[in-house]
């Protein structure tokens, strides 16, 4: 946070140039949130200009108090959620066939571009895309919850935090979302998940 | 088997994360700041004033303050036409527009409201002058409101008065549009009996002096207003035509005052004064500078007062008391002219109505500042003072004085870190605080932040 300072105080009062490198700081793990809550770039790219623009609007109410990136962090799910609940696209992993599965939420003109690796097409097959369907099928608070914890591996106290929600409905979620999963997938239940 | 299921997720995200179009990130904050720039612009900020908290911040306030400043705006709106109508009925009065076209919207007004207000505020004989010639003789009778019908029936019963001084002294739009705005005409006949409670005050002064019977049997000739005229027999009974020079006898001038002393009726009293305070309709400015000349060198050397006492005792000259003093006469003249502007202002504030409009300002609840308060703002600060660590660990002691208005007037760091680089620093991180204002003297607290890595 210390090192945001400058860039944070000049951005605070409005300073663009300083606003943009924030925005270089922070965009890659701010589009990958947004991008692995909605599932698509399309979608990602959308709520991450969205995140960092209300990010600017709200900077001179950001009292400093939590981590910048916490709070920057918070705006992304909240923007992500907004656009899940809005059920445009929420529900865009599940309409997807399996051929577009490896393809989840590219844009048309940039599918060429970055042409999977061999590796990368032997994860991308219909494994990954029943999985990201089934994650599709989550509600947007376990899917959020999910991927917090899950992917972006915050801690639940972070997790807590942002969603402003208490840390044992952090676990609950984490746990409800990895039985569905589990159950939509057809895995077996951990024993170490049915002790806890 | 759930590090199956984390693999599994993490390699659907993978597969996710490779799909970012090339070049992405380089244009992502371009994007981003064009994006700012149009929302800017169109100003679509629903959702980010909300998340900023301003506008929840700004709506409780705006809609508590909603009342309040109807309240205000109600109660200030009535004042304000009182004083625009006094203005403008000035104006038209000083400017001497007889025969133009009157102003359009406020002569609704200026009938109901400023009618009686003029009476009493314009006392002076040469704004006087001109109401007659302001008066149209072309008064609708079918459009007799009950104080005109009042007033007739009150100079039935004072001969004295003639029908024709109350018409001369009542104005064309007031004649012909009185009874369309009553309301007005309470509000005026209530400020006019505050005043006329002040006038009468004065005038009770002045006559402890000795000077009242040319006072207020002078008064009698003036019974401009229709309805003083009506509840003031006596006045209208001692009253000759308004160009007759004779004195009246000085023991109806007590009789009257100890009227309205014994009557107990303020508002009677006060019309009483109010009329009493009417010059008499002197078209000669010689004679009205002698009038003013005259009951300068007698009384009160204030334009306020001059104002108010000058008509009361202007019959003294008339009556040829040979007091006349010409030097001061002059000068008091000249400031009455001063004064003139402020004639309304005066009486105005003479009749408490400034004072309604002082009490209107909002007062500060908290008389101090609080250490609830003082901790929030300094805690929502205190992330920028810990990013003043520069390797030395320790409790920096913050003293703040504060002032009322919720600014830091004075910060100190003590401490370790007193006279070190992170005191600079620490202030200045504080120096911006602003906290919630009070009624009441500065406030001094010490502030803890503990600097660590």
């Amino acid at each position: 946070m210390g090192d945001e300072d400058p860039d944070l105080d000049r951005a605070r009062n409005g300073d663009r140039e300083a606003f943009g490198r924030l925005v270089r700081r922070h965009q890659r793990r701010v589009y990958a949130a947004a991008l692995h809550i909605l599932g698509n770039h399309s979608d990602a790219d959308d709520a991450t200009q969205e995140t960092f623009v209300r990010a600017f609007r709200g900077l001179p109410t950001f009292d400093g108090r939590a981590d910048f990136f916490t709070w920057l962090y918070r705006i992304t799910v909240n923007t992500a959620l907004n656009t899940l609940r809005g059920g445009k696209r929420g529900a865009a992993l599940t309409q997807r066939g399996g051929a577009e599965a490896a393809h989840v939420g590219g844009r048309p003109e940039a599918l060429g571009q970055n042409a999977p690796s061999p590796a990368h097409k032997a994860q991308s097959g219909a494994e990954v895309q029943r999985v990201l369907s089934a994650i599709a099928e989550l509600s947007a608070s376990l899917r959020v919850t999910l991927v917090l914890a899950t992917i972006e591996e915050l801690p639940h106290k972070q997790i807590a935090e942002i969603l402003e929600i208490p840390e044992g409905t952090v676990a609950w979620r984490v746990n409800e979302a990895r039985r569905l999963l589990r159950q939509r997938l057809g895995l077996v239940e951990p024993l170490s998940a049915a002790r806890k | 088997m759930s590090d199956d299921l984390d693999d599994l997720l993490r390699a659907a995200m993978k597969t996710l994360d490779e799909q970012v179009p090339s070049g992405y990130f380089e244009a992502l904050p371009d994007q981003t700041l064009s994006r700012l720039e149009g929302s800017m612009q169109h100003g679509s900020g629903t959702t980010e004033n909300r998340k900023a908290g301003t506008a929840p911040a700004a709506s409780p306030a705006a809609s508590g303050r909603g009342p309040a400043a109807k309240e205000e705006r109600e109660e200030d709106s009535g004042l304000h036409d009182i004083r625009n109508l006094a203005a403008s009925a000035r104006s038209r009065m000083s400017n001497k527009r007889i025969g133009s076209v009157p102003p359009p919207v406020e002569d609704d007004l200026i009938a109901s409201a400023s009618g009686s207000l003029k009476n009493i505020a314009l006392p002076q004989p040469a704004k006087m002058v001109s109401l007659p010639e302001l008066a149209e003789p072309e008064v609708s009778s079918t459009r007799k409101s009950k104080k005109e019908l009042r007033a007739e029936a009150a100079l039935e019963e004072a001969p004295a008065a003639s029908p024709a001084t109350s018409s001369r002294f009542s104005l064309p739009s007031q004649q012909r549009r009185r009874s369309k705005a009553p309301l007005f005409a309470v509000l005026g006949l209530g400020v006019a009996a505050a005043a006329g409670v002040v006038i009468y005050m004065q005038m009770f002064q002045n006559a402890d002096e000795g000077s009242k019977p040319a006072a207020v049997a002078q008064s009698a000739p003036a019974p401009t207003p229709a309805p003083a005229v009506a509840m003031a027999p006596a006045a209208g009974s001692a009253a000759p035509a308004p160009t007759t020079t004779a004195t009246p006898p000085p023991a109806a001038a007590v009789a009257q005052e100890g009227a309205a002393t014994a009557g107990g009726a303020g508002a009677a009293a006060a019309d009483q004064q109010i009329a009493a305070a009417e010059p008499a309709p002197a078209d000669d400015a010689k004679a009205e500078s002698k009038k003013t000349a005259k009951s300068s060198s007698k009384n009160a050397p204030k334009g306020k007062r001059g104002a108010v006492e000058k008509p009361a005792e202007a019959p003294k000259s008339e009556a040829k008391q040979p007091e006349t003093k010409p030097e001061p006469a002059k000068k008091q003249t000249s400031k009455e002219k001063a004064a003139d502007g402020e004639d309304f202002d005066a009486l105005l504030k003479e009749a408490g109505v400034q004072d309604q409009k002082k009490d209107t300002k909002p007062k500060l609840e908290k008389k101090t500042l609080s250490s609830d308060d003082f901790k929030k703002v300094m805690g929502g600060l205190e992330g920028k003072a810990k990013a003043c660590y520069k390797g030395t660990q320790g409790n920096a002691l913050i003293k703040v004085t504060v002032s009322p208005a919720g600014q830091i007037s004075k910060i100190s760091v003590g401490g370790e870190f007193a006279n070190k680089p992170e005191a600079g620093c620490i202030e200045k991180a504080f120096k911006s605080a602003t906290f919630p204002p009070w009624d009441g003297a500065p406030m001094s607290y010490t502030y803890a932040v503990l600097l660590s890595d």
